[in-house]
């Protein structure tokens, strides 16, 4: 029995050392796979070869060439606990070689008749750090019964050390990919998450951002006051989206099911479902459709995290793959949380948000009569937005018939946002209610809330116009306290702005008012505004209030209310910068 | 649009030279510069020098009021110097043109 021969003419040294420097060079798991099967033959005249990598328990080939058909897939995997050569050289980090078929037969008799007549083998070990097991082997026959001797079976452990090495490589450099994915993921799902205090379109860019790279598909479950309920879907196939979202209509989310995104809402703990079997789906399902449906996700691996801030879980992020091989870990599991932390908090911050601005909100809606329409032989519409995106302002109106028959409009617009904007301008529209009801001299009423800012101030500063109309004489009779100029609009559609005796506004001290009066025709429209109305960013003040005065000629329409929605419209106002509030009164026309 | 604020003092008078416009993306800069001198010791006037301010709007307006109120119970005088005829058109429009010296 010959077991080493080293005279056959194939193995070239030089040709080995060349495969083994193109290894060293190696940066794609096709180059190595092409150096150790394809080019390696070629220079040690090897009739097959083939590359088999050890993971988990198991051996999966990568690689080969030369194989006889059908024998590929018959080796395209199998256990390290198997009596073969491959898995023998697997366990044991060392060379396997046989010598001919009849030796094989003898030593691995499951392996029977597997290497032809003639042929020898030699499966080597590519080591690995930690090992035993070894990270793979490569397997070599050769024709004729031809071994390496000893020195050459050295040069050909350098070179599945090379293998190695090249293996070792490209394994850090996906681990280095992989993390710099996540971090990658990691800061721009954190500025998706500061950017808005609109919750539900920065969890559903979350989850966006979490596909493909991280999740086949990934859900987010938000805590709402009705229950729980799905959010944002994201998912690889964008046809799946919409089938997922049926999902989730069509099996609404349990609060007492014992497991997955409703345990984790009501524990706060994170579940990480590494393998998903079969059997966990069963126990899931709700009928035979619901396992069906669940059954065509193919989930693979999952995991499922806490939205958390302030020691309450706002929701839950789920994230599933679908594709077998990259099963979630616990680094995984780290990232996620870490994302979880950051989703709470924004959550939490717009819920925190919403519930001042609701409050802003409702107290600015409860104060402002949404309609006035109660007033015999007047017309009065009146517009208010609140600003979309800065919080709710201060801005008010009030339309008030006095004893003595005449009518009293006021607009004013209390500096600053939010609630204390709002229970300012609350306190502010009921005192000058009050002070015209004792006075109705708009110059008394200022000289009253000059003392009332003086002494006891419901707010920083205020600019209000008080207009008192007195239908019988047709004319106006108004104050100015640092507001910008009401606006007649005459039945031809001609309008004035009026420039009455500029005085400071409330809050910035005592200053002595004087009152303007002019002509204003029963057919003429009165506009009292806010300067979320006229203002735009950047825009000399003239050209506003110019462009405000050739848009109010729509005014002139019979119906006041919709006039003045038509008249917003065109001017095309902004309302994300500030409150925009208006409201325009005439005489009933007969 | 930025609006870089440069201080200059001597004898007590604090001079804030201000630059482009006076909105609401600029009026915390001045706020924060204006407090900054009443807090402080030894400010006995404070002026805003608004040679370089091109454009002011009703949330300027309210920064101006403010700083004013602040420095009236600080005792302090404040007024403002070389309105550009834009600015001082707001200011007389709203009634603070008593602040133009």
């Amino acid at each position: 029995m010959t077991r080493q021969r080293s005279e056959t003419a194939g193995f070239d040294v030089a040709g080995l050392a060349r495969v083994t420097a193109e290894l060293g060079a190696a940066i794609t798991l096709q180059e190595v796979v092409d150096a150790a099967v394809t080019h390696i033959t070629d220079a040690i005249g090897a009739s097959v070869a083939t590359l088999v990598l050890v993971e988990n328990g198991a051996l999966r080939m990568i690689g080969g060439r030369g194989m006889r058909a059908g024998i590929e897939e018959q080796w395209s995997a199998f256990a390290l606990d198997d009596d073969n050569p491959a898995s023998e050289a697997a366990r044991t980090v060392r060379p396997v070689m046989i010598d001919s078929s009849a030796e094989l037969d003898a030593r691995y008799p499951t392996m029977r008749g597997q290497l032809p007549d003639g042929r020898s083998l030699l499966v080597l070990p590519v080591a690995r750090v930690g090992g035993p097991p070894a990270a793979a082997v490569l397997g070599l026959t050769f024709e004729d019964r031809w071994l390496p001797d000893g020195m050459q079976l050295d040069m050909l452990t350098t070179f599945a050390t090379a293998c190695g090495q090249a293996l070792d490589r490209l394994a850090a450099a996906e681990q280095v990919a992989r993390q710099s994915e996540r971090l990658t993921f990691l800061a721009d799902a954190s500025a998706a998450l500061a950017s808005s205090l609109d919750y539900r379109t920065t969890l559903q860019t979350v989850a966006s951002l979490a596909v493909p790279e991280l999740a086949t598909w990934c859900a987010v479950d938000v805590q709402l006051d009705t229950g729980p309920a799905t959010v944002a879907i994201a998912h690889v196939d964008p046809a799946k989206v919409a089938w997922a979202w049926e999902l989730q209509t069509r099996y609404p989310s349990d609060p007492d099911a014992p497991g997955g995104s409703e345990r984790v809402m009501r524990t706060g703990i994170s579940e990480l479902y590494s393998e998903i079997p079969d059997e966990l789906l069963v126990a899931a399902a709700r009928d035979p459709e619901h396992l069906q449906l669940s059954r065509d996700l193919q989930m693979h691996s999952a995991l499922i995290v806490p939205l958390t801030a302030r020691g309450q879980t706002h929701g839950t992020l789920s994230m599933i793959r679908a594709e077998a091989g990259r099963a979630y870990d616990d680094s995984d599991l780290a990232l996620a949380e870490d994302l979880g932390r950051r989703a709470g908090l924004a959550i939490d911050n717009a819920k925190l948000f919403a519930q001042a601005r609701d409050v802003a909100l409702q107290l600015q809606r409860a104060v402002l009569p949404e309609t006035i329409t109660d007033i015999p032989g007047w017309e009065v519409a009146t517009y208010y937005a609140p600003g979309g995106s800065a919080e709710v302002g201060g801005d008010f109106y009030d339309a008030l018939l006095l004893p003595d028959g005449r009518l009293a409009v006021v607009i004013g617009d209390v500096m600053g946002h939010g609630l204390p904007a709002a229970a300012g301008m609350a306190q502010l529209r009921a005192a000058v209610r009050a002070y015209l009801a004792e006075d109705p001299d708009p110059v008394a009423v200022l000289r009253h809330l000059d003392h009332l800012f003086d002494f006891a101030a419901p707010t920083r500063m205020a600019t209000m116009v008080i207009a008192v109309i007195d239908a019988s004489l047709e004319q106006v009779t108004l104050v100015n306290a640092g507001h910008y100029p009401p606006l007649v609009v005459d039945a031809d559609g001609a309008a004035n702005l009026l420039w009455t005796t500029a005085r400071p506004p409330l809050g910035a001290g005592s200053a002595v008012a004087e009152s303007t009066t002019v002509p204003l025709a029963a057919t003429s429209t009165l506009l009292l505004y806010t300067d979320g109305l006229a203002e735009r960013r950047g825009e000399i003040l003239d050209d506003s209030l110019e462009r405000l005065a050739r848009q109010s000629a729509v005014l002139t329409a019979p119906s006041l209310r919709s006039a003045l929605h038509t008249m917003v419209d065109a001017l095309g106002v902004n309302a994300a910068d500030d409150d925009v509030t208006a409201l325009v009164v005439r005489r009933v026309q007969p | 649009m930025g609006s870089p604020i440069t201080i200059e003092h001597r004898d007590g008078v604090y001079v804030l030279h201000v630059t482009g416009a006076l909105d609401l993306e600029t009026v915390d800069q001045l706020r924060t510069a204006a407090c900054g001198q009443l807090d402080g010791d030894g400010c006995v006037e404070l002026i805003i020098d608004a040679a370089e301010l091109s454009f002011i709007d009703s949330t300027g307006i309210g920064c101006l009021v403010d700083i004013s109120n602040r420095a009236r119970s600080a005792g302090t005088r404040f007024g403002m110097t070389n309105l550009e005829p834009q600015v001082a058109r707001v200011l007389d429009l709203v009634g603070m043109s008593h602040l133009a010296q």
